[in-house]
Parts: C-alpha cells; sequence; structure tokens
C-alpha cells in the first residue's frame, strides 16, 4: 500500500567483495557502528531499503606502518585509535581525539570511516584527519580511486562517496618533529558533542624556538573542517606569542563568521573561535 | 543506626528480575498511542478516525466521546481533550492497536481539524491586558504573599541594599524509566500497574474518568524506575487512558511511553523569574527582604499553586529578617505544564536567595560564611512566615562546612592554582545554606497523615502493609528499620507489600520528602501496638510487669535478665494458641500547621530541615565549560535510619543539583520542545560528578521516627547556588541566570576580560 508496509533488507556482508555485491542494490546503505546511522533512522522513522552489515569486515580493520607512513582501515574503531600502542606512539593526537567522542559504548562500536562517512560538522576525528592531510582511498566494483579528506567532505553531512561506493582506507604520514595538540569544547566530560573541536601542529626551526611551520584546523564553526592558512603566513618566522595567536583567533572567527552568516550559537562562538584558537596554539608550541 | 539487613529491593533490581510495568506482557494486550495536539493553543473542529481505522492492526481510534466519567476536574489536564488543547503535547487521541507499532503508525493516520487560538508563550504575555485567556478570566492561576515587619521601615534601616532578577529554567527529572500503564478488567471493575508515587490520586482519576466509584479501581504500584517527584499528575492521565481502553475493549491494555513522549507530554520543574531586593546594615544585619517570584504553571493547575506557596514561605531564606515581603504569582502559559519536581518550589527560591546573599557579603566586604553565620536563624527566633523556629540547627550546619572545608586553607589552593593556571583555568569556592519545610505543610497540598499495618505471621515472619510508594530512595526498607527496631527484628524478617490499593490503607502521596516521617511513624506506631499485645502475652506467662520486657535479638525478656525470656516466635504461637492476633495497625498525622492567607503568616510547617554546603569548581576560559571539583554537603537528618542510603540520596541529589545548576533546561520555542531525548537534554554524566563528601549531622527530631528527618529534596535545593557562587568566585562575575551553561559563561568571562582590558588601558 504505502511505505506503512516498507520492508528492509538486512545483509551481513563477509567479504569486500560480498559488501560491494551487494551494495549495488539500489538505495542500499553500508551500516558499520551504527552509532550515527541508527539514531537518526529512529528520528525519521524509516529505514532504507537495503541495509548492508560490513562490519565483520577484517580487511577493512588493519593498522599498518611503513616508517612515517600509517594506514587505518575504516572499521579500525575510536577504541582501537585510542589505544593502539604504534598509534599512540606516533600520532597520539589521534587517539586523543577518538577518546573524546561519547562514552566507552559509543567508542567500542563507533568506527573511523563511519566518523568521516557520516560527516558530521561536529565530527571529531575529520579536523585531525584534515591536519594530517589524510587521503582515502575508495573502492567499488569499478575500480578504486584516491580523495584527499578535504576534498571528500563535501559539507555537513555531505560528501563525495558515491553510492556502491566504500572507504577501503585512509593514509596519512605523520610530519617529523612536529608538535601536534587537539582541543574540544563540550558541554560535558563525556557523551559530549563537540560545540568546537580543532588540531594544531607546529614545527619549530633549527634554533628550537622559531616558529618554522605552522597549521591549524577548526572544527565544528563550519560544515567542513576549517583549515586557516593564515597561520603559517602569520606566525612563521616568529616566536610563540599569546599575542600574535590572538589576532590569528580574530581572523578565525571573521573566515567563520564570513562562511557561516549570524546564527544563533554566535554569542558564544565569537569569543569562543579565538579562545580556541589560542589554545590550539599554546597547546602546540609548548607555550605554557 | 547499625543494620545488617540490606535494601529489600537491591537483590531483585542487580539481577534484573524486578518486573517493570513494560515488561508485563498479558494475554490479548491491546497497545494504545496518542495522538497529540502540535498546536500550543488552538479548538479542535473535528476528529477522523476513519483513514486510521482502516489502518492493519487497529482496532479503533478513542476520543474524549468515548470517556463514560469526565475528561478531568476543572483546570486539570483532560485525559483526552475534548474541544480545546492548550499546550503542545495535549493527547486528542488515542489509537489502539494489535501491537505497539501499529498504534504508533496509525496515529499519523487520525486527523485533527483544528481552529488556531493566538498562544501565550511567555509569562510576560501572559500578564499583559489583552492576553488571551487559557483558563476562566484571568491567567493568574494564583498567588501568595508573606508579610513580616514592615519593609519600608526596614529599607530606610538598611545601609546596604543589593538588588537584582534571576531566573532559572524549566527543567525535567528525565527518570530512566519512561511513563508506561497496564490495565485490564477484573471483578470489581478494572485493575491498573503502573509506576506512580501517589496511587490513590491516581487511583481517583482513573474513578473519575470511568465514572465509577474509587473501589471499582484497583491500582497497583509497579517497580519504579525513578520518579523524582515526577510520575505524578502524568501517572493519572496514562494511568486512565489504559484503563478507558481496556474498557472499551473489554481486553488488557498497555501505553508505554518513548523518551520524546515523555518529555513532550510530561511535567517540568516551574520555570521562575525572581526579582530580589535585600537591606542591611554596614556591619551585615539583614534588615529587610522584598521578593517578587513570577511561576510558569503551563497549560494546566495541577499542582503549581501549592508549589508556588512552599518557595513564599522559604524565599527568605534561613535566616533572621525583620521585615519581609514576599509575592509569589502563577501563571498561566501554553506551555508544557509543570508539577511536583524533587524540591516543589525551594530550589529556585534557594538559588536566588543565596545568589543574592553571595552579592550582599560581596558589597559589604564580608565573607559569604561569616554573613550567612551572623543571620542564621537561632533558636526561638521567627521566621519570615512569623512562626517560632524549634530545633533551629542551621548554625551548626554552617560550622560543621567550616571544619569540614577549612575554607583558608581552601581558598589559599585556589590562589596558588589561580596564579599558575589562571591563563586558561580558573578555580572558586561558593557556598548556600538551606531550611526547608518538611512534608505537606499549610498550603494545602493534602491531609498529612499516613497508615501503616503490621501482620506478624503464625510463624513469626511479618509483613508490612502502607500505601507509601517505593521509588527507588528505599522508603520500604525505611519501615522495616523502624518496626525492627521497635520488634528487636531483624531486616530478614519481614517483607513489604507492594503498593496496592485494594489493600494498603491510603497514606497520601509519597512527595514532600515526607514517607520517612509520615509512613515511618506510621511504622513505628503499628510496631508499637504488636509490642504492646506480645508484651502482655509474655508478661502473663512471665508474671511479670508488661513494661518491664524488652524486645531484643528476637527475644522477649524482663529488663536485664536476657536469660529468662522467650523467643519472638514461642510469644507469637503463644498468642495465637490463646486465638489472639497479632496485628498491629499505626496512623500517624502530622501536628498542626496553620496559614492565614490574608496576614501572609502562620505556622507553615510542622518542622525545618537545614543543610549548608561547598561547592569547588575549575572554569575553562576557554570553552567556558565549569567542572565541578568538590563538593561538600552538610545535612542535618536527625537521625540517619541508614548511612549507606542517606548517603546514596546526597549524591543523587546532588548529581540533579549540578544539572540544574550547569545543563539541563527543557528549550521551548513557540511552545515547542526541541530537545526531547538524552542527546539535547543534558544531565550530568558520571565524569561531570567531582569528589562529592556528604556529612551526616544527627539532631534528633521531635517527631520524625527515631529522629529522623525527610531529606530527598533538600539534597537536590541548594547545589545549584553553591556551584553558580563558586563560578562567580572564579571569575568575578556573578550567575543570576540557571543554567550556568558554556554560552552563560563565556559571557562572564568576557566581560570580567573586558574589565580587566579597561583596567588596563
Amino acid at each position: 500500500m504505502n511505505h506503512h508496509h516498507h520492508r528492509t533488507s538486512f545483509y551481513r556482508a563477509e567479504t569486500l567483495g560480498h559488501a560491494l555485491e551487494l551494495l549495488a542494490e539500489p538505495g542500499a546503505v553500508p551500516l558499520a557502528g551504527g552509532t550515527d546511522l541508527l539514531v537518526s533512522w529512529r528520528r525519521e522513522g524509516k529505514t532504507p531499503d537495503v541495509i548492508v552489515d560490513i562490519g565483520p569486515l577484517k580487511e577493512l580493520k588493519k593498522i599498518e606502518f611503513e616508517g612515517n607512513r600509517v594506514s587505518l582501515g575504516p572499521l579500525v574503531t575510536f577504541t582501537e585509535l585510542s589505544e593502539h600502542p604504534g598509534l599512540k606512539k606516533l600520532v597520539p593526537i589521534l587517539g586523543k581525539a577518538a577518546l573524546s567522542v561519547g562514552a566507552p559504548q559509543i567508542r567500542n562500536r563507533g568506527t573511523l570511516g563511519g566518523n568521516i562517512a557520516n560527516a558530521s560538522a561536529a565530527a571529531d576525528l575529520t579536523p585531525v584527519l584534515c591536519l594530517l592531510k589524510a587521503e582515502l582511498s575508495l573502492v567499488a566494483p569499478g575500480g578504486k580511486r584516491r580523495v584527499p579528506i578535504q576534498q571528500f567532505l563535501t559539507g555537513a553531512n555531505s560528501t563525495d562517496l558515491k553510492a556502491g561506493e566504500l572507504i577501503e582506507s585512509v593514509r596519512f604520514e605523520v610530519p617529523s618533529n612536529t608538535r601536534m595538540h587537539f582541543e574540544k569544547f563540550g558541554r560535558r566530560n563525556a557523551q559530549a558533542i563537540s560545540r568546537l573541536n580543532g588540531a594544531c601542529s607546529v614545527r619549530f626551526g633549527s634554533d628550537k624556538s622559531t616558529l618554522e611551520a605552522v597549521r591549524l584546523v577548526i572544527g565544528a564553526a563550519t560544515p567542513v573542517p576549517l583549515e586557516l592558512p593564515e597561520a603559517q603566513e602569520l606566525l612563521q618566522g616568529s616566536r610563540p606569542r599569546i599575542e600574535a595567536f590572538t589576532r590569528l583567533g580574530e581572523i578565525a572567527w571573521s573566515k567563520v563568521e564570513a562562511l557561516t552568516g549570524v546564527r544563533a550559537s554566535r554569542a558564544y562562538k565569537k569569543p569562543a573561535v579565538p579562545r580556541l584558537v589560542v589554545e590550539l596554539l599554546v597547546g602546540a608550541s609548548g607555550l605554557e | 543506626m547499625k543494620q545488617e539487613g540490606k535494601r529489600l529491593d537491591a537483590a531483585v533490581k542487580a539481577a534484573g528480575k524486578a518486573i517493570y510495568v513494560d515488561d508485563m506482557v498479558l494475554p490479548g494486550m491491546v497497545y494504545g498511542a496518542v495522538v497529540r495536539s502540535p498546536h500550543p493553543h488552538a479548538e479542535i473542529r473535528s476528529i477522523s478516525a476513519e483513514k486510521a481505522e482502516k489502518e492493519a492492526g487497529v482496532l479503533g481510534v478513542l476520543t474524549w466521546k468515548d470517556i463514560p466519567g469526565i475528561i478531568a476536574q476543572n483546570l486539570e489536564r483532560p485525559v483526552l481533550c475534548s474541544d480545546r488543547v492548550r499546550y503542545i503535547g495535549d493527547g486528542v487521541a488515542l489509537v489502539a492497536a494489535e501491537t505497539l507499532e501499529a498504534a504508533r503508525r496509525a496515529r499519523r493516520a487520525v486527523e485533527v481539524e483544528y481552529h488556531l487560538l493566538p498562544a501565550v508563550l511567555s509569562v510576560e504575555a501572559a500578564l499583559q491586558p489583552q492576553a488571551p485567556l487559557i483558563h476562566g478570566e484571568s491567567n493568574i492561576a494564583g498567588s501568595h504573599q508573606v508579610k513580616k515587619g514592615d519593609i519600608k521601615k526596614g529599607f530606610a534601616q538598611a545601609e546596604v541594599v543589593v538588588q537584582g532578577r534571576l531566573t532559572t529554567p524549566r527543567v525535567q527529572a528525565m527518570a530512566i524509566e519512561p511513563e508506561a500503564a497496564v490495565a485490564h478488567l477484573s471483578e470489581n471493575g478494572v485493575t491498573v500497574y503502573c509506576p506512580c508515587k501517589s496511587p490513590f490520586n491516581v487511583r481517583r482519576v482513573i474513578a473519575e474518568t470511568l465514572g465509577v466509584s474509587v473501589n471499582k479501581v484497583r491500582l497497583i504500584q509497579t517497580v519504579m524506575g525513578g520518579s523524582f517527584g515526577v510520575k505524578d499528575y502524568d501517572m493519572s492521565v496514562l494511568a486512565s487512558r489504559a484503563a478507558l481502553m481496556a474498557h472499551i475493549f473489554h481486553r488488557p491494555a498497555k501505553i508505554v511511553f518513548t523518551r520524546e513522549e515523555s518529555t513532550e507530554e510530561g511535567t517540568k520543574r516551574h520555570a521562575y523569574q525572581m526579582d530580589y531586593k535585600i537591606g542591611a546594615t554596614r556591619q551585615g544585619e539583614l534588615t529587610a527582604m522584598e521578593i517578587k517570584i513570577l511561576s510558569d504553571a503551563g497549560a494546566y493547575k495541577s499542582k503549581s499553586i501549592m508549589v508556588g506557596w512552599r518557595s513564599a514561605v522559604e524565599a527568605a531564606g534561613p535566616y533572621r529578617v525583620p521585615n519581609v515581603h514576599t509575592e509569589s504569582t502563577i501563571v498561566y502559559t501554553n506551555q508544557v505544564y509543570s508539577d511536583a519536581m524533587r524540591g516543589f518550589g525551594s530550589p529556585q527560591v534557594d538559588f536566588a536567595c543565596e545568589v543574592m546573599m553571595d552579592e550582599l557579603a560581596e558589597k559589604l566586604g564580608i565573607d559569604p560564611l561569616e554573613l550567612r553565620k551572623k543571620n542564621a536563624l537561632r533558636e526561638g527566633d521567627t521566621n519570615a512566615t512569623a512562626q517560632t523556629m524549634e530545633n533551629v540547627t542551621i548554625l551548626e550546619c554552617l560550622q560543621e562546612l567550616e571544619r569540614r572545608v577549612d575554607f583558608p586553607a581552601a581558598r589559599a589552593q585556589i590562589e596558588e592554582f589561580n596564579q599558575i593556571h589562571g591563563r586558561r583555568r580558573r578555580r572558586g569556592i561558593g557556598i548556600a545554606a538551606l531550611h526547608r519545610g518538611e512534608a505537606l505543610g499549610a498550603g494545602g497540598e493534602g491531609i498529612d497523615t499516613a497508615g501503616a499495618t503490621c501482620h506478624v505471621e503464625k510463624d513469626g515472619s511479618v509483613k508490612i502493609y502502607s500505601g507509601i510508594s517505593e521509588m527507588g530512595q528505599g522508603s520500604h526498607s525505611m519501615m522495616v528499620r523502624v518496626a525492627g527496631a521497635v520488634l528487636g527484628l531483624p531486616g530478614s524478617r519481614f517483607t513489604v507489600s507492594k503498593v496496592d490499593t485494594d489493600y494498603v490503607p491510603d497514606s497520601g502521596p509519597t512527595v514532600a520528602s515526607r514517607g520517612t516521617v509520615l509512613a515511618g511513624n506510621a511504622a513505628r506506631l503499628a510496631a508499637e501496638e504488636i509490642r504492646e499485645k506480645l508484651a502482655e502475652t509474655v508478661a502473663e506467662k512471665l508474671k511479670v510487669d508488661p513494661k518491664e520486657l524488652c524486645f531484643e535479638k528476637e527475644r522477649i525478656f524482663p529488663r536485664g535478665l536476657p536469660g529468662e525470656g522467650v523467643s519472638f516466635d514461642e510469644a507469637v504461637r503463644l498468642r495465637y494458641s490463646q486465638s489472639k492476633e497479632v496485628y498491629g495497625t499505626g496512623w500517624w498525622s502530622a501536628p498542626r500547621v496553620t496559614w492565614d492567607r490574608e496576614k501572609g503568616q502562620g505556622d507553615a510547617y510542622f518542622s525545618y530541615v537545614y543543610g549548608a554546603c561547598a561547592a569547588m569548581v575549575e572554569v575553562d576560559l576557554a570553552s567556558a565549560k565549569t567542572d565541578l571539583l568538590r563538593f561538600v554537603a552538610v545535612h542535618d537528618v536527625g537521625k540517619a535510619l541508614d548511612y549507606e542510603e542517606v548517603y546514596g540520596q546526597i549524591c543523587g541529589g546532588i548529581q540533579m543539583g549540578i544539572g540544574y545548576a550547569l545543563s539541563e533546561e527543557v528549550e521551548l520555542k513557540e511552545g515547542r520542545i526541541g530537545n526531547l531525548n538524552f542527546e539535547g537534554y543534558q544531565i550530568p554524566t558520571s565524569l561531570d560528578m567531582g569528589l562529592i563528601e556528604p556529612v551526616i549531622l544527627e539532631f534528633p527530631s521531635r517527631h520524625g521516627p527515631l529522629g529522623a528527618k525527610g531529606l530527598g529534596e533538600p539534597v537536590t535545593s541548594i547545589v545549584a547556588p553553591a556551584i553558580t557562587n563558586a563560578i562567580s568566585c572564579a571569575l568575578g562575575e556573578r550567575v543570576y541566570h540557571l543554567p550556568a551553561k558554556l554560552e552563560v559563561v563565556s559571557d562572564l568571562i568576557e566581560a570580567r576580560r573586558c574589565k580587566q582590558e579597561g583596567k588596563g588601558l
């Protein structure tokens, strides 16, 4: 008669090939940890026609290293990101961001790939992945392609992922001699959706006191993480100073405002974005 | 008191074996789903169920026309609305179906034609001369005043005056179990199972809905997944709907709410706007308080007028104030209605009064604790309602707080922290003091009496029956402890009947932190009657004076001669063998209270409880998030009947208070709630609790069983002001509005920064 009699088909994929085959069906949606999808399906009061559970796919759970290069399977959970010894050593900022998500139950189920593909404006991993210039490898029955994360994220809850396509891996190279810092502003200490977040990296020159390379990405302020190239322009060649950080913070807010217009959250974000930028730079540069 | 017993309900709950109402499945059960108004104010023109009734599995759609009795008492929320809806969430129809899913699906097909009326969406709008009327002739639901002395004179004597407007938000309990009820027809009429705290009120409303006498309705209280003052009038409406379905379809019926439905329909703690003006001498002696309170009742009356009365009585705090004038006005709006919620009008005025006391201390340059000690009520003083105060322990609470916290050391630590980390994080400390009327008081909430019956069975085991509800607070275990103490029996001898209106005595509602005092005393009296009966039997056998007999360790013996007595079991056997029973009945009524509406004076409550607490917080100057680091809560509980329970009550109360202080508010926009579920309605998590230090003082009450006092509500009432006063200490900017969420604290941080930069120029 109508959608009242609608049935959802639920498949559990056994291999990546199997998953891609199942996902070729029109209206098919891949399900990983389900921590975002189940909530939104309940809210909307409807489920997709075809759900393909990719959760069991071992080939998408790998964590691999090659020197400073890291390749992560999309089904690596937040918990694994925060507890993996190799990641903790090489790129602790990723674990810190992962640990800021939800609560243990959510971190045990929620995945890296889900955080990217769901593309919430308030996602906690994406600013870090943007900072790391991560590249996604996408796979479909027709073949593979590679897309930088900044291009993959096209808007709030909007990505470049095509129907039938899956994230196969997330790759990045950890820059050497670089300090990184992650911040999250939330309403409480767990189960908090970011009001703002951000990631920052700093490399000092050979004198160990002059900033040589500075990168800064803020999240949850704009539909997709916002990188501030001004950080490099403004701070390069100088010593870390609060005054300069504050100036960058003001620039950051004016960019956010230009991108989002006047919103209800302005009263908080107008002063908080600059404060976030300052803390990101203080944290990364070790000013205190 | 030492006791070997555990909470009676602990094991089944921990094992997952407790049966909640939603666990109940009866053969042939019908499920209901409520169709609610999407408009804050509208006339109902027509309701068409045609399409919905054609949907698979649907048995029928009920409207007010199917109600054999009345839809509601005047001013109360209807079981189903007839001609008008007054808030988004008002129920207009009830879809009955073979499955819950079918019922919920089909409600979308019920067509209701509305004629929109202008809606009143704030207290301010409600008080405009031309405001649309929600009930009758005025949007003012009720008002109260408290008058003492002459405030003109009092402010003339004042050398320092502080005044401010403070607001508190609408909040909700978010009990983990949403509202639900199961009903079925039974021999005499209808039997309804539901979690509730005012079983006899719920029974009355069901009877009124069905148009039958109350003895045709049997209400059985199921294990309760949290109340916190809520599941009150909401349950009367919901249980009546379930009973109506059973009545119409002649099948068992169940309704269970989703979290969103619970939030949309369910009662809240009243949002308040309060104007405080306080005068004092330069030495810090209070001379006058003038207080104006506006309370948003929402769309229906429920207990809003009583809530506003308690606020009026308590608004001047636990202080000696010679001149007081308080006005409390309760106003209808087309918003979700409010009812009892843990505190019942205390948390709002406690917040305002304690924030303003801190502001006064700052203006006077007096330490906040010293100011409170200086003005604290003493024995024999009169309070704001001109009642002579007895058993006053506020000073003892403040002194104990002083000892526990060691303020100079705490301040020095804070100072040091702020020196080192002050660019990013600042710490502060704040206090608050409490007095709170025990039980229902003279505000017309009801007749303050409770009953208990105690049956000693032939094998020596004991069954207690009372109408006071176990809702997780331990009331049934409490009665066992009191009766056990009187009879010298361990808790393992006892069981307590569930609240079943067919068997237990009407003990009034389990509200106002009255369970321990009222039902505890009733249980004591019932046990004393048994003790008298058994003493008579044993005295006859031992040929001693019954007054000389002791009841200890399951034995009854002449004082000082434990070897010469008989066992409790023997005594029971002996008495039954003489064709005599071993039953006891206890009724206890609260001492007389009085209220003169015109004068605004009276002996408002028969007793008051006191407390004092301190909060230490850390404010992140970047994110504007406040972390509670440490909370010291001193409460005079009279007599702790069970230390673990008392600690639990205090910690739970503080947890609710943290939410009230920092994050919780029902967000209403055009009468519609934006945050219906837990992701939007932010209650504190375990990581937001900080270190909690409950401190129990025991100054026995003249009235409570074994000296005990009520505790459930006092513990939560002064958490928010202590926390916000600590934020103000950290930032040098005062918090006047709850919750002190990121946005509020961020503004204070910016105000502080502007002042500092201003100074620098």
